[in-house]
C-alpha cells in the first residue's frame, strides 16, 4: 500500500525550566531532564493512504529517536511505497533525501510560544502497558490530575487506555505535561491516535507555508 | 558497548542469464538479470586478535572478517542499508575507524553503498570469491523445511548443520559448471524474500583483497 506523507509538524520543548514542576509529579525524575540537551520533541505526520489523509503520532522524545524513525521509514521510499509532498500522487524520494529532509525539519521545529499554543489543544487517545515500568502509579496520578483517568483493558493485563487532553494553561505545568507524554511514549506497547479536535489544530498550524511544511 | 566497524566494501554482480537459459529453476523476477552481493570487511570494536607485524612483533589488533552485508536487486540492497542507516546515525556502525573519524551520518552511509554498487566486480571475477565458500543460513530451520529445494539438498547431505543452529552449503561447481552456485544463490534469495527473518551469510570468502586493488576507489 502506498503512503503519502503530506505534512509533518514537529514541536520542540526545552524542559529545563520545568524541573521543579516535573519533580512534583515524578519525584526523583527531574534530574533526567538535564541529561543531554534537555530538549524533547513531539512529532505528528499527516499520512494519506487510499485517498484518506489523517494525522498520526510520530516519535515522542529526543532527537535521536526521531532520526531513528526517519531512517527506518526511509527504507519504504526505495520502492516508492512511501512518498512525500502535496502533489496528488506524492513525489518519489530517495531514502537519503528523506532522512535529510527530516533532519532539517527537526532543526526547523516549531518551538517557543507557538509550540506551547499548539500543544495546549492536544487531544490523544493513548494506550500503554506498564507491567515492567518503575513506579507507573506516578504517571497514573498525573493522568488523573489532568482528568484523563486511565481505564484498564478488559482482556490484556497491565494495559490501559486514556483520553489525553485538557493540558494545563500554566507554562510550567504544560512542560510537565509534555514530560508526561514523553514518559508515556517510553512505556511498552504505547500507541496514540490523534483526536479530531487536535487534528484540526494541526491542519491550521501547518496551513501556513512558514509553519512546519516539511516538503 | 561496542561499535561495528566497516573497513572495506566490495560489490559483486552475478549474471543470472545462464541460469535462466537452462530453465531448470525459477529465478525470482527481481534478480532475473543480475544478482548483486555487497560484501564488507568488518568487525566489532571490542573484539581483538593477535597479529604479527612485518617487524616480527606481535600486536593486538581489532579482528575483522569479510561477510555478506546485503544481497538481491539494487532496491533490496538500498532498502536493507536504509534500515541499517539508523545504526550509523546512532554510532553503532562506524566506517574505517572508531570515534569521530569513523562517525558517519545516515545519508553518507547510504551514499557509501550507492557508490559501492556503481562499480561491482562482474563477469567471471564475481564468482571467484564465492568459489568453495560456505553459504550459511541461520534461523532458517522452518523455512528450509518448507522449501522443496533446500529440503532436497538436506536429504542429499549437501546442506549440513553448522554452529548456532545454522545450515551451510559449500558453493562448489558441479560437473565443472558454475551454474550450481548461481542456482543455490537464487534459491537462497527466494528463501530470504519469503522469510525475511532468516540470516544469509558467507564464510571462507577468498581473493577479495585482490579485487579491491582493481575496483576499489581510493581517496585522492
Amino acid at each position: 500500500m502506498i503512503s503519502i506523507e503530506r505534512k509533518t509538524a514537529i514541536l520542540k520543548f526545552d524542559l529545563l525550566p520545568a524541573q521543579s514542576t516535573v519533580a512534583k509529579y515524578w519525584p526523583g525524575r527531574a534530574d533526567s531532564i538535564g541529561y543531554g540537551d534537555n530538549v524533547v520533541y513531539l512529532t505528528f505526520s499527516k499520512i494519506e493512504q487510499n485517498g484518506v489523509a489523517r494525522w498520526e503520532c510520530g516519535e515522542f522524545g529526543r532527537a535521536y529517536l526521531l532520526m531513528r524513525r526517519a531512517c527506518n521509514r526511509s527504507a519504504e521510499t526505495v520502492r516508492g511505497n512511501l512518498r512525500v509532498g502535496l502533489s496528488e500522487s506524492g513525489e518519489v524520494i530517495q531514502p537519503e533525501d528523506y532522512i535529510s529532509s527530516h533532519r532539517k525539519s527537526i532543526s526547523d521545529a516549531i518551538e517557543g510560544q507557538a509550540a506551547m499554543d499548539l500543544v495546549r489543544g492536544l487531544a490523544l487517545a493513548v494506550s500503554f502497558r506498564d507491567e515492567f515500568i518503575h513506579a507507573p502509579e506516578l504517571t497514573h496520578a498525573w493522568l488523573n490530575h489532568r482528568g484523563a483517568a486511565p481505564v484498564a483493558h478488559e482482556l490484556k493485563k497491565h494495559t490501559w487506555t486514556a483520553q489525553l487532553g485538557n493540558l494545563s494553561d500554566d507554562r510550567y505545568e504544560l512542560f510537565a505535561d509534555v514530560f508526561g507524554i514523553v514518559e508515556l511514549a517510553s512505556y511498552q506497547d504505547f500507541s496514540a491516535n490523534v483526536l479530531p479536535s487536535f487534528a484540526a489544530r494541526l491542519d491550521e498550524a501547518t496551513a501556513s507555508p512558514t509553519m512546519a511544511q516539511l516538503f | 558497548m561496542s561499535t561495528h566497524i566497516e573497513y572495506k566494501h566490495l560489490a559483486l554482480s552475478l549474471n543470472m542469464a545462464a541460469l535462466q537459459n537452462l530453465n531448470d529453476c525459477s529465478v525470482p523476477p527481481a534478480i532475473k538479470d543480475q544478482l548483486l552481493l555487497v560484501l564488507c570487511e568488518s568487525g566489532d570494536s571490542n573484539c581483538t586478535t593477535l597479529q604479527r607485524g612485518s617487524d616480527g612483533r606481535t600486536r593486538e589488533v581489532r579482528s575483522r572478517s569479510w561477510g555478506l552485508r546485503a544481497f538481491g536487486s539494487e532496491d533490496d540492497i538500498i532498502e536493507h542499508i536504509a534500515k541499517a542507516s539508523a545504526d550509523a546515525e546512532g554510532m553503532m556502525i562506524a566506517i574505517g575507524n572508531m570515534g569521530s573519524s569513523g562517525c558517519v551520518s545516515a545519508e553518507s552511509y547510504i551514499r557509501k553503498y550507492r557508490r559501492t554498487l556503481q562499480r561491482p566486480v562482474g563477469h567471471y571475477d564475481a564468482l571467484v570469491p564465492l568459489m568453495h565458500s560456505l553459504l550459511t543460513l541461520y534461523g532458517a530451520e522452518e523455512a528450509i523445511a518448507g522449501s522443496e529445494y533446500f529440503s532436497a539438498l538436506k536429504r542429499e547431505g549437501a546442506l549440513t548443520a553448522c554452529a548456532y543452529g545454522g545450515y551451510s552449503i559449500r558453493l562448489t561447481p558441479q560437473d565443472d559448471e558454475c551454474v550450481s552456485i548461481l542456482r543455490h544463490l537464487a534459491m537462497a534469495y527466494q528463501l530470504w524474500k519469503d522469510n525475511p527473518k532468516i540470516w544469509v551469510g558467507f564464510e571462507g570468502l577468498g581473493y577479495l583483497d585482490h579485487f579491491l586493488s582493481k575496483y576499489f576507489r581510493r581517496a585522492a
